[in-house]
C-alpha cells in the first residue's frame, strides 16, 4: 500500500520536489500509526524502508532531510496519541471500579512466541508451536502465574534459554530450516527481479530500502514460523521488489539488464 | 477454542463493554470487568467504532472493516504503482 508511493517519492527526493515529498512523509508516517495500531508492527517493515531511504539518499541538503524526518514523526504522532489516549482512559475507569486492576502488557509477548517457534521443526523434548503447549510449559514451571504477564514473559525466557543451551544443534537446525523456507519466499516472489544486473535495477538508496524492510519483515518469520500468517509482508516487499526491479530493467533491454543462468558464453 | 473464534469473542465482549460503560478495549463478558489486550487492538477498535455508527454486530462489524481495509490497500497500492512508473518512466 504505501511502498509504491514511497517509491515514487524517492523521484521527489533527487528533483527536489518538496511539497510532494513532504506531504507524502506525512502521510505515510500518519498511515505507518494507523496499520501499527490495527496490528501489533505492521508497520515496522514500512517505517525501516523510509528510513533507510530518507537516510540512503543524495539531499542537496542535510537540513532538508531532517525537516523530512520531522514530518515524518509529525504525520505519526497524531493517531498515536489518540489511540494511546483510548488505553489511559480505559485504564483511569478499571481502575475506579476496581483499585486492584492492574492494566495487560501493552506489547506483544515476545518470549511466550520465540519459547513456541522452538517448536517448528520436530523435537525429541515435545516443544510445540501452539500457544496451548506454551500455556501448559509455563504452568508446569510455575503453577497459577498469570497468562500474558510480566511474569510469564520472565518463565518463558528462562524455558527459551534452557532449551537453546541444552539443545544447540536442534536450535541451530531450527533457524536454518526456518531460514531457508525464508529465503525461498523471497526466491519465489521476487523472482527476475532478482537476477536484474546492480548497474541496470533500482537505484542504490531504493535497493538499501528493500534490503532493510525485506530483513525485518523476515525476522517475523524467524522468531515466530515461517507460515503464511507472518510472512505477508515479505511477500508483498519481495513482489514489489520483483515489480520494480523489472518495470527498470525491461526499458534499457532485456539480455544486457538480466544476468541469465546457464547462459551460453560464446 | 480457534483462535479465530477468540478474536471474534474478544470483538464481541469490546462491543458490549463499549455499549455498556462508553470506553473502548473493555471486556464486559465475565463476571468482572476487564481490560482486553492483544495485536489486534486496532480491529477491536473500528470495529466497535462501525458497530455503534452503523448498528452491525460485531462479525459483520469486523468483516466491514477487513474488507474496506482489503480494498483501500489494493486501490492505493495499485495507484501509487501507476506513479511510481510514471515517475520513472
Amino acid at each position: 500500500m504505501v511502498i509504491p508511493w514511497l517509491v515514487a517519492l524517492h523521484r521527489s527526493i533527487s528533483t527536489y520536489r518538496n511539497q510532494y515529498l513532504f506531504a507524502g512523509l506525512f502521510l505515510v508516517g500518519f498511515l505507518f500509526a494507523i496499520t501499527d495500531f490495527v496490528r501489533a508492527y505492521a508497520g515496522v517493515p514500512v517505517l525501516f524502508f523510509v528510513v533507510t531511504l530518507l537516510l540512503s539518499s543524495k539531499w542537496p541538503r542535510h537540513r532538508i532531510r531532517a525537516i523530512a524526518v520531522v514530518f515524518l514523526i509529525a504525520g505519526a504522532a497524531g493517531p498515536m496519541v489518540y489511540f494511546g489516549s483510548l488505553f489511559q482512559d480505559r485504564d483511569a475507569f478499571l481502575i475506579q471500579q476496581d483499585p486492584g486492576y492492574t492494566p495487560p502488557l501493552k506489547r506483544h509477548l515476545f518470549w511466550h512466541t520465540a519459547y513456541m517457534g522452538l517448536g517448528y521443526t520436530t523435537n525429541d523434548f515435545g516443544v510445540e508451536w501452539s500457544d496451548g503447549h506454551a500455556f501448559n510449559a509455563l504452568e508446569a514451571r510455575a503453577p497459577g502465574t498469570p497468562h500474558l504477564s510480566v511474569e510469564s514473559e520472565r518463565i518463558h525466557k528462562q524455558l527459551f534459554f534452557e532449551t537453546i543451551i541444552a539443545h544447540p544443534v536442534f536450535a541451530i537446525m531450527n533457524y536454518a530450516a526456518k531460514a531457508g523456507v525464508l529465503a525461498f519466499m523471497v526466491i519465489l516472489f521476487a523472482n527476475a527481479g532478482l537476477l536484474v544486473r546492480e548497474n541496470r535495477g533500482l537505484d542504490p538508496p531504493l535497493r538499501f530500502a528493500f534490503l532493510s524492510a525485506t530483513a525485518i519483515a523476515s525476522s517475523y518469520g524467524i522468531l515466530a514460523i515461517p507460515s503464511i500468517n507472518y510472512t505477508t509482508q515479505l511477500v508483498a516487499i519481495a513482489a514489489l521488489y520483483g515489480i520494480f526491479s523489472i518495470a527498470v530493467a525491461i526499458p534499457q533491454g532485456f539480455k544486457s539488464s538480466f544476468l541469465i543462468p546457464f547462459q551460453r558464453r560464446d | 477454542m480457534e483462535i479465530m473464534e477468540f478474536r471474534q469473542r474478544m470483538i464481541d465482549c469490546a462491543i458490549k463493554g463499549y455499549d455498556a460503560q462508553g470506553f473502548h478495549f473493555i471486556d464486559s463478558c465475565a463476571e468482572k470487568l476487564s481490560a482486553l489486550g492483544g495485536d489486534d487492538m486496532g480491529i477491536v477498535y473500528f470495529a466497535t467504532l462501525i458497530h455503534s455508527n452503523f448498528g452491525m454486530d460485531a462479525l459483520a462489524s469486523a468483516q466491514t472493516f477487513i474488507y474496506s481495509l482489503l480494498a483501500i490497500a489494493l486501490l492505493t497500492g495499485w495507484l501509487g504503482t501507476l506513479i511510481a512508473f510514471r515517475e520513472a518512466a
